[in-house]
């Protein structure tokens, strides 16, 4: 009976560690120290006139995150003035995608202009402490009482493949909700992507 | 008439060479025509379905009898192809009891290229079906509630009903344990 006892326990706080894991859409997400590909380390605290922030886990190398590149610079270039920057994370381990490490972050981002920080997060905390687990993945945060709150979590618009038949900008949606004081509509989406490249134990 | 008769006699040569430019024509378009449906026998027999997420779940997963086993993957995640062997295996040695699906998620602007050229250079031989939706919003909860949506992912059906779901790569071990247990029972 005890041996059985202590075998779910053990199951149970498997999967919790499991599914247990990351961000829901309203709770406190911790701010973060990440190098970014300008040799500084930063973090959201760095932005501190912003009113949120669209941090978005992605990568050099994911035909996923490269079909939505473009439009996270958009995202960039059209809400960060109305103070929703974009924080863009890359958490893959260079080990697995040597696609992914810091230099090529450098490079990708110089040769496309980010105008957004591009954080290398190499121990891939940040990651696993939001739940993140593909790739792009957006987490976006609204500031409410010096608190930073998960607003929405999810995928950027319900096309990846083709911009011009984009019915749902989910993340455009939110922001623009936020500003005009009304709730999110939709809080959470799913999307296919390639996973993030955790480290092999 | 004797006109007449050279007229018939060059209309006949002239009949003569169309024919035989017909023949020739036709047999190197019917070589054509050949190699065109073995290739469209092959490509059929590699059964590159496409459908819209309803249509696959109707007709692959909700009228399936026994094990099935769909993998979710794509020609673009490098993961998904390095496990892939893993479902040919367990594909080639099952006996008919088993299934094996391998549920395309390759863009749909790039599919018909990219998808019948990896079949083709890795000898694929399980069943492969291209999902078209454009928006996996809608239907991955469908799947499995936990699933994030991020690929390579696997689930396991007895008899139409969901037994096992993993995200992220399997081995052929954790396979063949899990659907082993399924059997047994």
């Amino acid at each position: 009976m005890k041996k059985l006892f202590s075998l779910v326990a053990i199951i149970m706080t498997a999967t919790s560690f499991i599914y247990g894991q990351g961000y829901k859409v309203g709770d406190v997400a911790k701010d973060f120290s990440l190098l970014n590909i300008d040799g500084n380390y930063i973090g959201m605290g760095s932005m501190q006139k912003a009113k949120g922030y669209i941090v978005i886990f992605t990568c050099n190398s994911c035909p996923y995150a490269k079909a939505y590149e473009s439009r996270i610079i958009q995202l960039d270039k059209k809400y960060a003035s109305k103070g929703f920057p974009v924080v863009a994370i890359n958490s893959n381990d260079e080990k697995i995608q040597p696609e992914d490490s810091y230099k090529k972050m450098q490079t990708l981002a110089k040769a496309k202009g980010y105008p957004f920080p591009y954080l290398y997060d190499s121990s891939q905390e940040i990651a696993s402490m939001y739940g993140a687990t593909r790739t792009p993945h957006v987490f976006l945060l609204n500031k409410e009482n010096d608190q930073l709150i998960v607003k929405y979590i999810g995928a950027i618009d319900d096309n990846s493949d083709d911009v011009s038949k984009v019915k749902m900008k989910y993340v455009e949606n939110a922001i623009d909700q936020i500003l005009t004081n009304q709730e999110v509509a939709i809080k959470e989406t799913k999307a296919i992507g390639c996973g993030i490249k955790w480290k092999k134990e | 008439m004797a006109v007449n008769f050279k007229l018939a006699g060059s209309i006949n040569n002239m009949f003569d060479t169309l024919s035989f430019l017909f023949l020739f024509i036709s047999l190197r378009s019917m070589k054509l025509i050949i190699v065109l449906l073995i290739f469209s026998i092959a490509v059929k027999a590699k059964g590159i379905d496409d459908c819209s997420f309803d249509q696959f779940y109707s007709k692959k997963i909700e009228s399936s009898k026994g094990l099935l086993i769909v993998n979710f993957w794509a020609t673009w995640c490098k993961p998904c192809l390095a496990e892939l062997p893993v479902f040919e295996k367990m594909n080639a040695e099952m006996d008919s009891s088993v299934k094996v699906i391998l549920a395309n998620l390759d863009f749909n602007s790039q599919y018909k290229k990219s998808v019948p050229t990896f079949i083709h250079k890795s000898k694929i031989e399980s069943e492969v079906v291209h999902i078209n939706d454009t928006d996996p919003n809608s239907w991955i909860d469908k799947i499995e509630k936990k699933w994030s949506g991020a690929i390579p992912a696997t689930v396991i059906y007895f008899d139409a009903k969901k037994v096992f779901f993993k995200e992220g790569e399997i081995s052929y071990e954790e396979l063949k344990t899990e659907t082993n247990k399924i059997k047994n029972q």
